[in-house]
């Protein structure tokens, strides 16, 4: 089928809001009597709270209030996705976090006090002035160490947050068969997103006497936690969505979003709230440390026979979304491959370290890291090439991932690898001290949520009497061109220009829910209830156009912004002779749909098994190194991307999250790590947090592939998390290639690989 | 983070800066591009109640040759620096060595004088000016002064300013004639970083083609930026064979007493040394040594 609008680079709206600088993120408003926010956070990791003294800086003029955990109605946050996660968590704690640490702290940067004054100045003078006394108790940093005997204890009840399992066939048997097997330990550390835009955000409180957030974040649904913290009835909360500069998982907890409303509530006057770079260092969710033991076996001919995995992730002080990202890492462990003898084991433990969370990938790049450095380990072993290795064990239509799901389209992953792999040309060749290494990594992840979550999304569109369409849909923008897609959609099917498609903003209670834009899923979920409303509208017109112009609905068509009769273009009527002939006769031009996932039964607690997940984005990095021998410096020269996109909704959106999740796994493969020492960060700020700059980034060619095969609009898939998951792997395999030693451990800076060229000679 | 409170001060002349720095109540920074000094009241590092802005001294940013000696102005922009032609034909050591601190848009901001009263240790000018052998000026209540740029770093971020003094030019003798040169700044993290190790170099041939003078500055080798004596010493006098180059880098290797901070540990600076000062008097005496924009 050929689209007129679906598939090009379509300009965003927002895009030229963005480049002139116009308020569009939700720290860009101020409100008249609007207070300034501040917390103050715990300098230690594991304290008792002796005593919290607020007077001296109740005392300061022009301190409105200085809340601590007493002033919290209900103090208990609680970590699951809204209403949809209680029957799997049957079995897990309930996992809860107080908004204001009462009587200990777990991490370094917990809250322990908000504060509202007139300035920022005085909010940050009375953050000086609220006197806390810790006793300092024993901690624990390690998430091995915390799973000893008698380790300290960070929660009552033990460490332990949550396990899963994974058991497919007879893992003894399969390594029975096995000619070869390699065993390695990988190692990632924490680290953060580092968005350009901090947490931040303005409440106030309407005329109805609702409480209104503007915030910056992926979930809009957290107005119920801000309710419920405020014991307040949940409809007199609302968020209001902004733009986003940059999420990646990392607004997808509660940032802001209490602490605000908390303050907005008891001063009952307009209060913003923005994290500092410092704050959003140490407060707010990072990505897990993995420590991954695996061993994964093959006959002669390179057939996989059995992969075992021992994974243990660092949950940090609480809960989070820890048991899911665990979750995702569980069903990654063994790649796009078939494994017919599985054993994986994976633990989530508390620590008192930062809180680990989601981040982009979502427990599915750790696992990549260690898959694809055991298929090269392999090919080595074997005497093997890589890709070759690869091709032979590649899931195909009709095989089954260890958990039992079975493939029902093709994976395209053997075509993403070659393409990619070509994409790279010729060698270069070494010179001087320059040692040139160059490798694939080959990945899957999940697009939406977990089938038993029962995920949904709604979505209103609805025609203007001018032939201009609107779409009403609470799907944030994370900057990924989310609002932009849903009006492509909407264009598409309507036969209208994207400028004649207008997105209403993103709003919990003045637009229809549509869920997280996280998981990948919004192009799944608002993708296909926008697609479904659009539809519908589309009905309506063409049953009047059809009226109009005398002709079989059958035979109307939409396009550039008129309705006509199929092979006869002159036998017309613009769109806004449509809307309004509809309009006079009482036809409904407008359609609220609501999409639901497909959906399946929980997964097996004891063996994994069962349809965790509708479907998967494949996709592979190719990339050469360049490695100075003298100095261990790495360099990226050259880095292909291709991923099966199922269909390409907006290709510059497409391609750009292909460039920036291959930056993004740059930076976290080559010089990204929070540096902690016991709990406490030593780098929370970016002069020692260094992430990629333009100069770090090198040539990247992005290849999309579009099989039809996906569950999204059009047959499309999800690519914001899938295109970062090759990146890490890709990077450790190629700088292995070029040193000769496997590189385990993120991130390889280049004193590391300095030390392993030094190993192998 | 906002900035807490301050006074500014904002003298019109280099005397009643003095004096605003003279007065007894409370501590007092004095504050140019800022691109050191905000950042370190942003993370609470310093706490001053008034800053004394240099702006109004417009003196103070002049750049100027006196018979064939460069005076900088000490709020000279380091971008201004760079760009002068004066500097780029008779300095151009400091030209690359200053074209190399961090972006262009810091450089537009920062100045000569706040480099080098920061004295960090990586500092990219500081090597440098150790080089080429600058004298500070600086004046106080006890009026001017000159310091050797190698005897202003006292210790980590530590200089040899006294109490109510300040830095008001610096001074370049001119560069001896057949001079080569060159700066390197290694950065194994972001490119846009502070060095890990940065190295300048100068050295004068004689007609023998044995190193007449020989000069090395090192950044990130020591808790300030140093002269690698003894690896000066190595050169002296010999023509910068292969051999002698390389006893040269493991000298100066071993006269470096690095610190271990997150971007490196101590031995992997003082081995980063012992490479890139082999390569940079390689590159200089093979005509190699080009002055990059940036470090790859």
């Amino acid at each position: 089928m050929a689209y007129r609008v679906i598939g090009t680079s379509a300009a965003r709206a927002d895009a030229w809001e963005k480049v002139r600088g116009r308020p569009i993120y939700a720290g860009d408003v101020a409100m008249p009597g609007m207070l300034h926010g501040r917390i103050v956070r715990s300098p230690y990791a594991s304290a008792r709270i002796a005593r919290i003294d607020t007077r001296a800086a109740r005392a300061l003029p022009g301190v409105a209030a200085v809340l601590t955990a007493q002033d919290v109605p209900r103090n208990e946050l609680r970590m699951e996705l809204p209403g949809r996660m209680a029957e799997a968590t049957a079995g897990a704690v309930l996992a809860t976090q107080p908004v204001l640490a009462a009587d200990r702290v777990n991490f370094q940067g917990e809250p322990v006090a908000a504060i509202a004054a007139e300035t920022e100045e005085i909010a940050a003078e009375a953050a000086d002035l609220v006197e806390v006394e810790y006793e300092e108790l024993p901690g624990v940093y390690d998430p091995l160490v915390a799973l000893e005997p008698g380790a300290p204890e960070v929660h009552e009840g033990g460490n332990v947050l949550r396990r899963w399992h994974l058991r497919a066939g007879d893992v003894t048997e399969g390594f029975r068969r096995a000619a070869v097997v390699v065993e390695h330990t990988y190692r990632t550390p924490f680290v953060d997103h580092v968005y350009l835009e901090t947490e931040t955000g303005l409440g106030w409180i309407d005329a109805e006497g609702v409480l209104t957030l503007r915030v910056s974040t992926q979930v809009l649904e957290h107005f119920r936690d801000v309710a419920e913290i405020l014991q307040l009835p949940h409809g007199r909360v609302r968020l209001e969505g902004a733009y986003l500069g940059g999420g990646f998982g990392g607004k997808e907890d509660v940032t802001v979003e209490c602490l605000l409303g908390l303050l907005v509530w008891k001063t009952r006057r307009p209060v913003r709230l923005v994290f500092s770079r410092e704050e959003s260092f140490i407060g707010h969710g990072k990505r897990h440390p993995y420590v991954m033991r695996y061993r994964t076996g093959a006959t002669r001919e390179g057939a996989l026979t059995a992969l075992e995995a021992e994974l243990i992730s660092d949950s940090g002080a609480y809960a989070a979304l820890s048991p899911w990202v665990l979750f995702y890492s569980l069903v990654t462990a063994t790649g796009p491959y078939r494994v017919p003898h599985v054993k994986v084991d994976a633990t989530t433990v508390y620590t008192n370290n930062p809180v680990a969370s989601a981040y982009r990938c979502f427990g599915s790049i750790q696992t990549c890291l260690a898959y694809e450095g055991q298929m090269d380990a392999l090919a080595a072993a074997l005497g093997m090439d890589p890709l070759a290795l690869r091709e032979k064990n590649f899931l195909r239509k009709g095989d089954t991932l260890a958990t039992g799901q079975v493939m029902e389209t093709e994976p395209m992953i053997a075509q993403t690898m070659r393409q990619a792999w070509a994409g790279l040309g010729e060698r270069r060749a070494p010179g001087g001290p320059i040692r040139v290494g160059r490798a694939v990594a080959a990945s899957f992840t999940p697009y939406g949520r977990m089938c038993w979550t029962r995920d949904s999304a709604s979505a209103w569109v609805g025609m203007e009497l001018d032939g201009t369409a609107v779409v009403r849909c609470a799907a944030p923008d994370v900057g990924g061109g989310q609002t932009a897609s849903l009006c492509a959609i909407t264009a598409e099917v309507l036969g209208l220009d994207t400028d004649r498609v207008v997105a209403v903003g993103r709003d919990s209670h003045f637009t229809p829910r549509a869920g997280t834009t996280t998981a990948t899923r919004q192009l799944l979920m608002s993708g296909n209830a926008v697609l479904a409303a659009a539809r519908e509208v589309r009905r309506h017109l063409v049953a009047e156009a059809a009226a109009l112009l005398e002709a079989a609905p059958g035979d109307i068509e939409l396009a550039d912004g008129r309705a006509f009769v199929r092979g006869a273009p002159d036998r017309a009527v613009p769109m806004a002779g449509v809307v309004r002939a509809a309009t006079a006769n009482g036809r409904p031009v407008q359609a609220l749909e609501k999409y639901d996932a497909p959906w399946a039964p929980t997964i097996d607690p004891v063996t994994g098994q069962g349809k965790a997940f509708n479907d998967y984005t494949f996709g592979s990095h190719a990339l050469e190194v360049e490695i100075d021998e003298e100095t261990g410096r790495t360099r990226v020269s050259r880095l292909v991307a291709c991923f099966d996109a199922g269909l390409v909704i907006n290709r510059a959106s497409a391609e750009g999250q292909l460039e920036g999740g291959a930056v993004q796994g740059l930076g976290y493969a080559l010089m990204e790590e929070i540096a902690l020492e016991n709990g406490v960060s030593r780098n929370p700020h970016l002069l020692d947090y260094k992430v990629p700059t333009s100069l770090d980034a090198p040539a990247i060619e992005t290849i999309l592939i579009e099989s039809g095969h996906g569950l999204g609009p059009f047959g499309a898939k999800g690519l914001g998390e899938p295109a970062m998951t090759p990146s890490i792997a890709a990077v450790a395999n190629a700088v292995s290639n070029a040193v000769g030693a496997r590189m385990t451990e993120l991130p390889i800076t280049a004193e590391r690989v300095l030390a392993a060229l030094r190993s192998t000679t | 983070m906002r900035l807490r409170p301050f006074e500014l001060v904002e003298p019109e002349t280099l005397a009643d800066a003095l004096a605003a720095l003279a007065r007894l109540d409370g501590e007092a920074r004095l504050i140019a591009g800022g691109t050191a000094l905000v950042p370190m009241l942003r993370l609470g590092l310093v706490k001053p109640e008034r800053l004394i802005s240099l702006h109004r001294l417009p003196a103070l940013a002049e750049i100027r040759t006196d018979d064939g000696t460069l005076r900088l102005g000490a709020i000279a922009t380091l971008a201004d620096i760079e760009r002068a032609r004066a500097v780029r034909e008779g300095w151009p050591l400091l030209a690359e060595a200053v074209h190399r601190v961090a972006s262009p848009a810091i450089r537009t901001s920062g100045t000569i004088g706040g480099n080098l009263c920061y004295a960090e240790a990586a500092s990219d000018p500081a090597p440098a000016l150790l080089c080429l052998e600058a004298e500070v000026r600086v004046a106080g209540p006890a009026g001017e002064r000159s310091v050797p740029v190698t005897g202003f770093f006292r210790g980590f971020y530590e200089t040899a300013l006294e109490p109510g003094e300040l830095v008001t030019a610096v001074r370049i003798p001119a560069v001896p004639a057949g001079a080569l040169s060159g700066y390197v700044k290694f950065t194994p993290r972001s490119a846009e970083d502070k060095p890990l190790v940065g190295v300048a170099a100068l050295i004068t041939l004689d007609t023998a083609g044995r190193c007449a003078e020989a000069r090395i500055g090192l950044a990130g080798a020591a808790p300030t930026p140093i002269r690698a004596h003894r690896a000066e010493m190595v050169l002296r006098g010999e023509a910068p064979s292969d051999t002698t180059v390389r006893a040269a880098a493991e000298a100066a290797a071993r006269e470096a007493e690095p610190l271990s901070d997150l971007m490196g540990s101590a031995d992997y600076r003082r081995e980063m040394i012992r490479v890139w000062v082999r390569r940079l008097l390689v590159a200089m005496r093979d005509g190699t040594h080009r002055a990059e924009p940036n470090q790859d």
